[in-house]
């Protein structure tokens, strides 16, 4: 039996300025158990890196708020947890990766710096300062690149190996979960490659529990085991990289990610775009979020919020699967 | 003899050993190094490859936004590359460009049929203005844009339909070739799936030719008839879409094809080959094979002797010393 | 013109061809009001309010001048009544020759509002030209332009301003003159900055794509994205080139007496200094809250026009 390490209940994060209110995440549950690697997908906007940055407590403060909900880590609930015991959470135990890694460095310290500098604010006991400097000699070469060039200033790296050094700098601590948000977005394809297959060998080499945010379906199967799909705030469907990528049923929502895909295999004429645009994160309506854009919408879906459909641990939002995921009736019935 | 003739006259742009070399601090950037190309009407010329390979500086330097520093263009057979200012505008006309960022691509300060009525006017293409706003506004349907947006700032509109605003402005003049400089880059996946569709039924109807740039091979393969590799600015390959996914020839085609990320999970176990080192700078490159630093197949006459493009198959062109 | 196509989003499929035929959109066609939006960012900035209302009261003070007290009260001397403090019938008091000192001050305002107004309008037509060609072609013509600017930027611009009205004589003219050239090497380099940092932008590009000509590149792709730093900055023009005009008038080389001006009505108190505090302070508030209020629109104004806080 794993351990679960997060466990996140009900979610919800507003951001309010004096013209509005944005409804960012609503009411999202998912759990991640150690050394698995949880992928969230979605567009702009869908909320995924609020999610993140909710779970490491660091969304900005003064405008966004956490109306509801529970994020427990290794079973403490960091939502209620003091400032001062959080500092000592991230980047010890959650450590998180940026897409940019240039707002990750900083651009006046030579990067072993600041990877011993990582480690000293980190560790509770003191270490000779020789040994700490094994370790950053340690994680640079782990992450591929020359110890000899931990003398060198962010600049003098290239956008792979600067998020390579990215990499470095949040598993020196060894972290028990790592999150990555959009990890390779910035970087070419064969620079992605590279840096995909780095971050699979060391995770599972050090067994550290990961969030993989992208927007990139082709990231989450190659790199996920579980996987939800995140839609204007919401999770609307959500299972193991074989319910997402294998089963026959799924939301529609998904069902157009997939569809707007171009194959690299099979050629297609046109391809099947979903309609339309993501809803307004300033209303808030009663029936499905989708409802709007979806080709299979029936007159339930404006009216009424959607349920989790459940099936062993495929889970999916939506009416068509009202009766559970497995039953056709449903579908004849609509039509 | 006559086929022949016809082929060639199909051909609507072409261009022979086109360079375009930046004045750099270290030396000369070799952006654009002798690239030969040949865009048939009426289909779609891919050009793939990663940052720096100059594959954005050959679109803008095609439509001589970017002038060339060597070789030539040729439109219809004719070389555009001696145009006066007024011949150019004239020739601007045909040759259109759709950029990447929908949002530094659009002036902030017009509203989306000024956007569009913009180049109607500055031409003279209608009589009165009335009627260049009359024919965007047409075009406001043919790119499934709202009238009501007409007159709203561009501020107010998502991606999606900023990118309609560069495509109807692009149609505005009816040009007969638009270059797309990664046109979906910057849209979410979904959006970037009504654009295209959007491209390919435009194509249809109006018999476009595009030359469409970009990284993402999904795309590329989607929506080109034929599809030029591009590496530090060179084209390493060159052939028609299928025959370009079913049969690489270069090693680094070979890489980049493998490199992409399937959504299937069937391809997990996939045998990436994962190129080493990152790409070389391109001021005042050595002689040699560019990507022969990276390549797991180098020889010692790769280092000495650059590769020729030639054909290893019919309308297949590989520059690799050992893709024969 | 073909219809709409199948997969568009399903709310614009439904308003393409039926809601209104083309010629209605012209001739609905009208551009909304930008400076409508400015206004409304503007109205949130505390600071620039109470900035716009002090200056609109000197403003009003200036136009209406005669109407308030009469030109004649204002350089007329009448011995009788001098140095007299501040009263009900002279709220500013009245200086060493008997003059009302709040109708020269208002009648002042007139002078040096409209200096510095001119001025800074002049010192702006020449910068936007000069700042547009040198940002917008670059090379040869921005080395040339450039090189000037440092040229004449090395000269203090109170020496420079001297130099002038020395050169020309003392005119209310050749002060304008005097102030905006000594102003104008400063918005040439706020200008150019502005129109180069436009000039990257894709839009410009691609009506070059579109076959647009230079000049209209300028005015309607670069300088309307480029007009907020040079609006500000044409703002706190007005305010420093009142203080330079009041300075040059301090030195006497500005406006001649008995003409009322801000900086000529401190020059004339200088000796009254220690016996009638008025004299002084009353020009010198003038001065400290066109300048201060000119500076706290223009700051205002550089936040409503910052297209980062857009909606």
């Amino acid at each position: 039996m794993t351990e679960t390490i997060l466990e996140v209940k009900d979610l919800e994060v507003q951001y309010k300025t004096e013209l509005e209110t944005v409804y960012a995440v609503n009411g999202i549950s998912f759990r991640l158990n150690e050394g698995e690697t949880l992928g969230i997908v979605g567009e702009t906007g869908a909320g995924k890196t609020t999610t993140a940055l909710s779970v490491l407590r660091l969304l900005p403060e003064r405008v966004s708020f956490i109306p509801k909900g529970e994020i427990y880590f290794q079973g403490q609930n960091l939502l209620e947890m003091k400032e001062n015991e959080l500092r000592k959470i991230r980047g010890e135990k959650i450590a998180m990766i940026f897409q940019d890694p240039m707002t990750s460095l900083n651009p006046v310290m030579t990067v072993g710096e600041q990877i011993l500098e990582a480690l000293i604010f980190h560790r509770a006991e003191k270490a000779e300062k020789a040994e700490l400097e094994k370790r950053v000699d340690e994680v640079l070469t782990m992450v591929g690149i020359a110890a000899d060039r931990k003398a060198d200033y962010p600049h003098q790296f290239s956008g792979g190996m600067k998020q390579r050094v990215v990499i470095a700098m949040a598993l020196a601590c060894e972290p028990e979960l790592l999150i990555a948000d959009e990890p390779t977005t910035a970087l070419d394809v064969t620079i992605q490659a590279q840096v995909l297959l780095m971050i699979r060998n060391l995770r599972d080499r050090l067994k550290t529990a990961m969030i993989m945010i992208t927007h990139d379906l082709g990231i989450v199967a190659q790199t996920c085991d579980n996987v939800a799909v995140m839609y204007a705030g919401e999770l609307i469907e959500s299972g193991t990289a074989e319910d997402i990528f294998c089963a026959e049923k799924h939301h529609p929502y998904t069902e157009g990610l997939f569809g707007s895909i171009p194959s690299l295999r099979v050629y297609t004429e046109r391809l099947n775009p979903i309609a339309g645009l993501m809803p307004d994160p300033t209303e808030r309506n009663p029936g499905c979020k989708f409802a709007p854009r979806c080709p299979k919408v029936m007159a339930i879906c404006r009216s009424s919020h959607p349920e989790d459909a459940v099936e062993n641990t495929h889970r999916i939002k939506c009416h068509l699967y009202s009766d559970g995921i497995t039953d056709p009736r449903k579908e004849e019935e609509r039509l | 003899m006559i086929l022949a003739e016809q082929e060639e006259s199909r051909i609507l742009v072409e261009t022979e050993n086109l360079k375009k070399y930046f004045k750099v601090a270290g030396g000369q950037l070799h952006a654009v190094d002798g690239v030969n190309l040949r865009i048939r009407r009426g289909k779609t010329l891919g050009i793939v490859g990663e940052s720096g390979c100059g594959k954005s500086t050959i679109g803008r330097t095609i439509l001589r936004l970017i002038e060339p520093s060597g070789g030539d263009i040729r439109y219809e057979g004719k070389s555009i590359i001696n145009l006066n200012n007024s011949a150019m505008r004239e020739m601007r006309k045909k040759m259109q460009i759709i950029f990447q960022d929908p949002y530094s691509s659009i002036n902030p300060r017009m509203s989306v049929i000024e956007l569009i009525a913009e180049f109607m006017i500055v031409n003279r293409q209608y009589a009165t203005k009335a009627q260049c706003f009359n024919k965007a506004a047409q075009l406001m349907d043919v790119v499934g844009l709202a009238r009501r947006l007409a007159n709203v700032y561009p501020h107010e509109l998502d991606g999606g339909r900023r990118q309609r605003i560069g495509i109807a402005r692009a149609l505005s003049l009816e040009p007969e070739f638009i270059v797309c400089d990664e046109p979906v880059s910057a849209l979410d996946v979904s959006i970037q799936a009504q654009i295209l569709n959007l491209l390919m039924d435009l194509q249809k109807e109006k018999g476009l030719t595009y030359m469409f740039i970009t990284h993402n091979l999904s795309v590329v393969k989607h929506i080109s008839s034929e599809i030029a590799v591009m590496y530090l600015g060179k084209c390493v390959e060159k052939a028609t879409s299928a025959q370009l996914f079913e049969e690489p020839k270069h090693p680094y085609t070979k890489a980049l094809l493998t490199a992409i990320p399937e959504p299937d999970i069937a391809m997990r176990k996939k045998e990436i080959i994962v190129i080493k080192g990152e790409v070389t700078s391109p001021i005042n490159p050595k002689p040699g094979c560019r990507f022969a630093p990276r390549c797991d197949y180098c020889q010692e006459i790769c280092w000495r002797e650059e590769p020729a493009y030639k054909e290893v198959k019919e309308q297949h062109f590989v520059a690799c010393h050992f893709s024969g | 013109m073909s219809l709409p196509k199948p997969d568009i989003d399903q709310e614009l499929q439904q308003e393409c061809g039926q809601e209104l035929a083309p010629e209605a959109v012209v001739a609905i066609y009208k551009k909304p009001s930008q400076l409508k939006e400015i206004w409304r960012r503007m109205r949130k900035n505390r600071a620039a309010m109470i900035g716009l209302t002090i200056i609109a009261v000197i403003l009003f003070l200036a136009v209406f001048a005669e109407q308030i007290k009469p030109y004649s009260l204002a350089v007329n001397q009448n011995v009788k009544i001098r140095l007299q403090p501040p009263s009900l019938a002279h709220p500013f008091g009245t200086d060493g020759y008997g003059r009302d000192l709040f109708a020269r001050c208002i009648h002042g305002a007139r002078v040096s509002l409209s200096i510095g107004f001119t001025s800074a309008t002049l010192s702006l037509v020449l910068g936007l030209f000069f700042g547009s060609a040198a940002g917008y072609y670059g090379g040869r013509a921005d080395t040339v332009i450039m090189r000037s600017v440092d040229v004449i930027a090395a000269i203090p611009s109170i020496l420079m301003a001297l130099a002038v009205v020395a050169a020309l004589g003392a005119s209310p003219l050749n002060l304008i003159l005097a102030v905006s050239f000594a102003r104008t090497p400063a918005v040439i380099r706020v200008v150019r900055t502005a129109v180069l940092s436009v000039g990257d932008q894709e839009y410009v590009e691609a009506a070059k794509a579109g076959g647009t000509r230079d000049i209209r590149i300028i005015r309607k792709s670069i300088l309307p994205n480029a007009m907020g730093p040079i609006l500000v900055q044409a703002t706190m023009s007005v305010a420093q080139n009142i203080l330079s005009a009041a300075t040059l008038s301090f030195l006497g080389l500005g406006i001649n007496p008995p003409t009322p001006e801000w900086g000529a009505i401190i020059s004339e108190s200088k000796e009254f200094m220690r016996t009638a505090y008025y004299l002084m302070f009353f020009p010198g508030l003038m001065i400290i809250l066109s300048t201060l209020s000119l500076n706290l629109v223009g700051d205002g104004l550089r936040d409503a026009l910052d297209p980062r806080l857009k909606s």
